[in-house]
């Protein structure tokens, strides 16, 4: 089965942006979903095991921190990492999404590089711990 | 209106979501556009917090187009879709105020609206543009107005 | 062991285990190193300038002193050799604002933006980089081990390595701008 990536942001060409550099860090077999809010992620997670969430936090419906919240209640969903891309790059945000559940943060604007060594790590992560 | 630090940060917060993720630079300050002068894409959103307000973009059409061709590492010679053009002069105008935030205000949360893409027959703001940038296939205007409050 | 020379604006590509790239002087300009350590490949580029389109005759003469002309030839060269694109690891070093401080949109950072739009372009990332500042580097490609060396002016040699994804911690890229 194809590792499967789940992106989650309100901007279709930052999902192509993401997917681009994700296929290019060596991960081309991957399968994509996509998902423009928070809820539509948790509809697309309800229907498909995926294996890594990358999210935006500021979205409309449901945002980035909801999400990550909605995951960690949930004993299925709360094993799959998630990683956090987005615009507010604060400290305080950085550590309160950590806090809650998120295993990586990525601050936009991003070189991919940055995308895939976090990505990378998170993923790192998430073979040690399993 | 904000004063020149905003000003001065929403320079340099431009110039880092440009170099970094469109490849472009700023190639120094430029003349606010004229109204007809060529075809121009814009773009507002909506910023709430401590303070709360918008950042408006206006970008010439030639340079929107350069900027999409290097984000979506486009080498079609068909121009883009109106709608994934205008999707990534949103996706610019929310990464430059993001930036701007972030650097303004390092420990407040703000939210962001989803930015919308403004018509044709826009209507500039009446004052000048808190920045005009240089960006050699054409210029971005760009305002920022915060809502002050009383006490 | 052996040391090709890479001139201002020049090109080598090489399959001799036993040869080391070097280009000196890297003030503005920025060398371009890849390497396919299964087919035992390197390449190293030395250009100038990001865009032809400045002077197409200058171009033609040389496609090396163009980030657009002088990449695209660098990597075709290392395919001709037996190179595979999703095996090379790619770096860079130079782009320093070595002449004009003051420069707000000079030609180092203009020759680093070519150089990431280019690449993003052709769907390849950078392994390191070392880049801006305002020093003059000299660059070596051991094509045998596939190893990237950096030297500043009276600085020792050392290793620019890829950010060690295996690690904990947040990566730390060399990267001076």
């Amino acid at each position: 089965m194809a590792f499967r990536v789940l992106i989650v942001d309100d901007s279709p060409v930052m999902r192509a942006f993401i997917r681009r550099t994700i296929v290019l860090s060596g991960m081309e077999g991957a399968d994509f979903l996509e998902a423009s809010d928070g809820q539509e992620a948790l509809d697309v997670l309800h229907q498909h095991w995926v294996d890594v969430v990358l999210t935006d936090i500021n979205m409309p419906t449901m945002d980035g921190e909801q999400l990550v919240r909605r995951l960690e209640a949930d004993d299925l969903l709360k094993s799959v990492p998630v990683l956090i891309v987005s615009t507010d790059g604060t400290e305080n945000r950085m550590h309160q999404m950590m806090a809650l559940g998120a295993r990586g943060y990525v601050k936009k604007p991003f070189l991919p590089e940055t995308l895939r060594v976090e990505l990378e790590q998170v993923l790192g992560d998430a073979y040690a711990r399993s | 209106m904000p004063g020149h630090e905003w000003d001065q940060m929403l320079a340099e917060a431009a110039g880092e979501v440009l170099e970094t993720m469109f490849f472009a630079g700023i190639y120094g300050p430029a003349e606010p556009a004229a109204d007809d002068a060529e075809p121009r894409l814009a773009a507002r959103l909506h910023f709430e917090g401590r303070p709360s307000g918008a950042l408006t973009l206006s970008i010439s059409e030639a340079a929107a187009r350069a900027l999409a061709a290097n984000f979506l590492a486009d080498e079609e010679p068909e121009p883009l879709p109106a709608a994934q053009l205008g999707s990534v002069v949103g996706e610019l105008t929310n990464m430059i105020c993001g930036t701007l935030l972030s650097r303004v205000r390092t420990e407040e949360r703000f939210r962001l609206s989803t930015p919308e893409s403004l018509p044709a027959d826009w209507i500039r703001p009446p004052e000048a543009p808190s920045q005009s940038l240089d960006l050699g296939e054409g210029t971005i205007d760009l305002w920022v107005t915060v809502e002050e409050h009383a006490g | 062991m052996g040391d090709l020379v890479v001139g201002i604006a020049d090109c080598q590509v090489s399959r001799s285990r036993q040869e080391v790239l070097v280009t000196y002087a890297l003030g503005s300009c920025i060398a371009v190193a890849i390497h396919d350590p299964v087919a035992g490949v390197g390449g190293l580029l030395h250009f100038m300038l990001p865009e032809s389109t400045i002077s197409p005759a200058k171009a033609g003469q040389n496609p090396y002193m163009f980030a657009d002309t002088g990449i695209p030839l660098l990597f075709r060269r290392a395919y001709e050799c037996g190179a595979e694109k999703r095996r090379l690891v790619v770096r860079a070093a130079g782009g320093s604002q070595v002449m004009d401080k003051e420069g707000v949109f000079n030609i180092g950072k203009r020759n680093y933006l070519a150089l990431r739009k280019i690449l993003w372009k052709a769907g390849v990332l950078l392994q390191a980089e070392e880049v801006g500042g305002n020093i003059s580097r000299t660059v070596r490609l051991d094509v045998g081990s596939g190893k990237f060396w950096l030297r500043g002016p009276g600085n020792t040699e050392r290793e620019l390595t890829s950010p060690a994804s295996a690690l904990k911690g947040a990566p730390t890229w060399p990267s001076v701008s």
